[in-house]
């Protein structure tokens, strides 16, 4: 690159964060592994996770599920990650469930950034600020989570 | 055999050994709860790579393979309700009503200060049953009462507040007792001139209307409310109960709680002068003129949204960002 950054080769990347989830590694307080209900696995596009909701927070003893995308230029470009379960938090679009590019840690991404990185700063989010008190809708309602057909997804509407 | 480590919450870890292909996450569960006490499979929620497994799955339907970890979260016991809320009440609260008619006046002061500041300390829970009356204002079906200088606290409180003390019991049985005593309600006003002078003829009979006060003291009303004004925003509230103050001589007494949000923008114009306790502040684009340029160079563009996240947040440009970027309708 131009600027003297490196490029990390996607699969190499996801692949390492694939053995890492498999193995349990982490806390729990965050999980993420592939999303095998897609119909292509090679590419490693679509991903789970979840979020132990914060203590002291409205989120406190909920799993939130959410749904990662990883496109082609992962991890030098940020993933788009969007919530299953639902959850009000400044972030997270009302209606989708989509969080928002502009917060800190995908406006800002790096490529040594992991899918763990993104799940804990969400889970950091939800215990910041007003996020933190905000009234929560019914435990294990949901946003819709339709993945659109192969044939009208693309990077920007993966979903 | 596949075996599996389950690591809990709370550090612990057991080793299981499991056949993926016939067991079911229930199963496993009972084995984990064999091995741990205190944990029955009902209160397990079990969590492998993104996924929250159902208990009717067999664990082969997530993949699981040997050696991998499978996290366990116990669902703990309810976590204390309102917690915010309850300790702000709790002091006071031993003698809701002996106090009430002295303290009114205090209280009511302090609920009309300019929107958004919060109440005293120590004064809490007077200040929250104003903005509790002021959010039935906000409802627009009652005109004049919204008058109430008490409408002002309401500015103060976010909806997640409103909906957090009107949920609690202690507030709830408090309401009920003032709604069912018009006695006490009467003696709060007599007491405070400024209420007095707020007092229209028609908040007077509304307070005689026993049906009225038999809705007010509801608590699921008082849900309603607090919902409404979740869902409208903090600030549609406000603007939306000033709005019904200011027009309460003309608008008809029919109960429609929904006309008055249908259009924030035009409650918010009614917003400057028409509350007492404000009558002495500028319009909001004249008190926020620097904080609207701010708003202006980060890009929010329109006018009429940045006044109104400025009136919500008194100003804090950084709050107001986040309202901005948090409306729903915007």
């Amino acid at each position: 690159m131009a600027d003297g950054s490196y490029v990390v080769p996607r699969n190499f990347r996801l692949l390492e964060e694939l053995e890492k989830c498999e193995k349990g590694t982490g806390d729990g307080l965050c999980s993420y592994g592939l999303d095998d209900s897609v119909e292509d696995l090679v590419e490693m596009e679509y991903w789970l996770g979840t979020i132990f909701g914060p203590e002291h927070t409205t989120h406190y003893n909920r799993i939130y599920s959410l749904r990662i995308y990883c496109g082609p230029n992962y991890p030098n470009v940020a993933p788009k990650v969007k919530f299953v379960s639902k959850v009000a938090m400044g972030c997270v679009e009302p209606q989708t469930g989509v969080v928002s590019d502009d917060i800190n840690v995908l406006r800002s991404w790096k490529p040594n950034y992991t899918l763990m990185t993104l799940l804990k700063e969400l889970r950091a989010e939800m215990a910041a600020g007003n996020n933190r008190k905000v009234e929560q809708p019914l435990e294990g309602s949901v946003f819709l989570a339709d993945i659109l057909p192969a044939d009208q997804r693309n990077e920007n509407a993966p979903w | 055999m596949t075996k599996v480590l389950i690591k809990c919450s709370n550090d612990k870890r057991v080793n299981l050994e499991v056949d993926v292909d016939t067991t079911t996450v229930l199963q496993l569960k009972d084995q984990i709860a064999g091995e741990l006490e205190d944990t029955p499979a009902g209160s397990q929620r079990l969590i492998y790579a993104g996924r929250i497994l159902k208990d009717g799955d067999l664990l082969s339907a997530y993949q699981v393979k040997d050696g991998n970890t499978i996290h366990m979260v116990k669902s703990g016991s309810k976590k204390p309700a309102a917690p915010r809320a309850a300790a702000a009440i709790s002091d006071d609260s031993a003698a809701p009503t002996s106090g009430t008619a002295a303290a009114a006046q205090p209280a009511a002061a302090a609920a009309a200060q300019p929107a958004a500041s919060t109440a005293p300390a120590g004064m809490p829970d007077l200040a929250s049953m104003f903005g509790g009356m002021g959010g039935m204002g906000g409802m627009g079906g009652m005109p004049g009462m919204a008058g109430m200088p008490g409408m002002d606290g309401l500015g103060g409180m976010s909806p997640e507040q409103m909906e957090q003390m009107y949920s609690n019991p202690m507030v709830q049985q408090m309401m009920e007792q003032i709604f069912s005593n018009p006695e006490v309600l009467r003696s709060m006003i007599d007491s405070n001139p400024m209420l007095q002078q707020q007092l229209t003829p028609q908040m007077r009979e509304m307070l005689n209307n026993p049906d009225f006060l038999r809705m007010a003291s509801n608590p699921e009303f008082m849900r309603a409310a607090a919902q409404m004004h979740s869902d409208a925003g903090a600030g549609a509230g406000a603007g939306a109960g000033s709005g019904a103050g200011a027009n309460s001589g003309s608008q008809p007494p029919a109960f429609n709680p929904f006309a008055a949000f249908m259009n924030p923008g035009q409650q918010l114009g009614a917003l400057p002068g028409t509350q007492s306790g404000q009558a002495n502040q500028s319009p909001p684009e004249e008190r926020f003129r620097e904080q609207l340029q701010q708003l202006r160079d980060m890009g929010f563009v329109n006018p009429v949204q940045n006044i109104r996240a400025l009136s919500v947040t008194d100003g804090n440009v950084q709050a107001a960002v986040e309202f901005l970027l948090s409306s729903p309708d915007l």
